[in-house]
């Protein structure tokens, strides 16, 4: 009898576990469309070139891209984000002890939804809670030391494929999405423009002498290092969400506050709408 | 005697004229000011709605604290700027309520 109600308990246990890591319908059918969408209209294409972004677009572009990435100007800066990443805590403790699975899958682990905090939750932002956990000090999601150390996480984790899971089923978890998704298509600030005016409609389009990058694929290389950033504000790495603050800084939108939930449900759609692509690792941007 | 009365009523004239004008000023600062910190009061409440609708324009705070700088008449025509911008963003939020993918793909 009791091996009995083990092997129900078992298979019960299993089952949930399956079910809470079933995709979204709802979810599953945005990626499809979304990825079509840009397979259509860009034939020719894979899935996996999209990760090149703009310098994709072109054979130009692409020449001075891989110009760059032979001696990319963040290597130190990613080795520096290993070596900080390697450094234990007061407390003996390491970074690694905060997290499940090896350290080349925690790229791909976020962001994920969290049952016990009942919201989203990123790798930035579990980095910073795994630094409060052990008595260190806080640190800033932008840039600087996070950045690095999140730039070696997604140099390590090259090659492997992202999958964000809406849970199926999961009310709180689709409503954080949706929010995610609005922030994505709602047109903000004074020039009225939507993420999706720039990265969906005009994607491969000119603004001034910039090439606007598509959407999908977005995700796979960040942190970068942008040329922009080095030269007006030091290193040149930034997270998702600095770039996000940008972005609406430039529609001339006020910017939201890092790791709150409008960017943090937006970093999630935006995420899964690249399910299925590689990680290319840290790159360069200009 | 003539000229003595002539030149008093000469100076009192102009002396009163200069206070006329001294006092016409400071109420029409008082006038401006008053208007300044009125249009302020409004942008600021229109400012609010939109926070509160989550759809705040980048540069509507800083119009506000230049017109509160600027005072004056430039105050008050900084704060009409800044009232526009956020009753745009308030209609901007209204506009984009029920937004979504449609539209965009192919």
């Amino acid at each position: 009898m009791k091996k009995l109600i083990a092997t129900f308990a078992t298979a019960a246990l299993l089952s949930t576990a399956a079910m809470s890591a079933q995709q979204s319908t709802e979810v599953q059918a945005d990626i499809d469309a979304f990825q079509n969408h840009f397979l259509k209209a860009f034939p020719g294409k894979s899935l996996n070139d999209f990760a090149d972004g703009p310098y994709a677009m072109s054979e130009d572009k692409m020449m001075q891209f891989e110009a760059v990435m032979e001696m990319p100007p963040f290597e130190d800066l990613v080795n520096k984000g290993e070596k900080l990443w390697k450094t234990p805590f007061a407390n003996g403790k390491t970074y690694s002890s905060c997290f499940s699975g090896s350290d080349e899958t925690l790229r791909v682990q976020f962001p994920h939804w969290s049952d016990k905090k009942g919201k989203f939750v990123t790798l930035e932002q579990s980095i910073v809670d795994c630094r409060k956990a052990n008595g260190e000090k806080k640190m800033g999601t932008g840039k600087g030391k996070l950045a690095y150390m999140s730039a070696y996480l997604t140099t390590i984790a090259e090659g492997q494929k992202i999958s964000v899971i809406v849970p199926n089923g999961n009310a709180k978890a689709l409503a954080a999405y949706n929010q995610g998704k609005k922030e994505f298509y709602a047109k903000r600030g004074q020039l009225n423009l939507s993420c999706a005016n720039c990265h969906v409609d005009a994607a491969g389009q000119r603004v001034r002498g910039n090439t606007l990058s598509p959407a999908l694929g977005h995700i796979t290389h960040f942190p970068v290092w942008r040329g922009k950033w080095a030269k007006k504000k030091g290193d040149g790495f930034g997270t998702i969400q600095r770039r996000y603050g940008g972005c609406n800084k430039q529609v001339r939108a006020k910017p939201r506050k890092r790791q709150k939930a409008q960017y943090t449900n937006l970093e999630v759609f935006h995420t899964a709408m690249s399910n299925g692509m590689k990680i290319s690792g840290t790159a360069y941007r200009e | 005697m003539k000229k003595l009365l002539t030149i008093t009523l000469t100076v009192f004239a102009i002396s009163s004229a200069n206070a006329g004008v001294a006092l016409s000023s400071s109420q029409n600062w008082g006038a401006s000011n008053n208007a300044c910190v009125v249009a302020l009061d409004a942008a600021n409440a229109e400012n609010k709605k939109a926070i509160k609708a989550d759809f705040e324009w980048r540069d509507t705070g800083k119009l506000m604290k230049k017109a509160k700088k600027a005072g004056g008449a430039k105050c008050v025509a900084l704060a009409g700027q800044a009232k526009a911008q956020a009753i745009g963003a308030q209609q901007q939020a209204k506009d984009q309520a029920k937004t979504g993918p449609r539209n965009h793909f192919m």
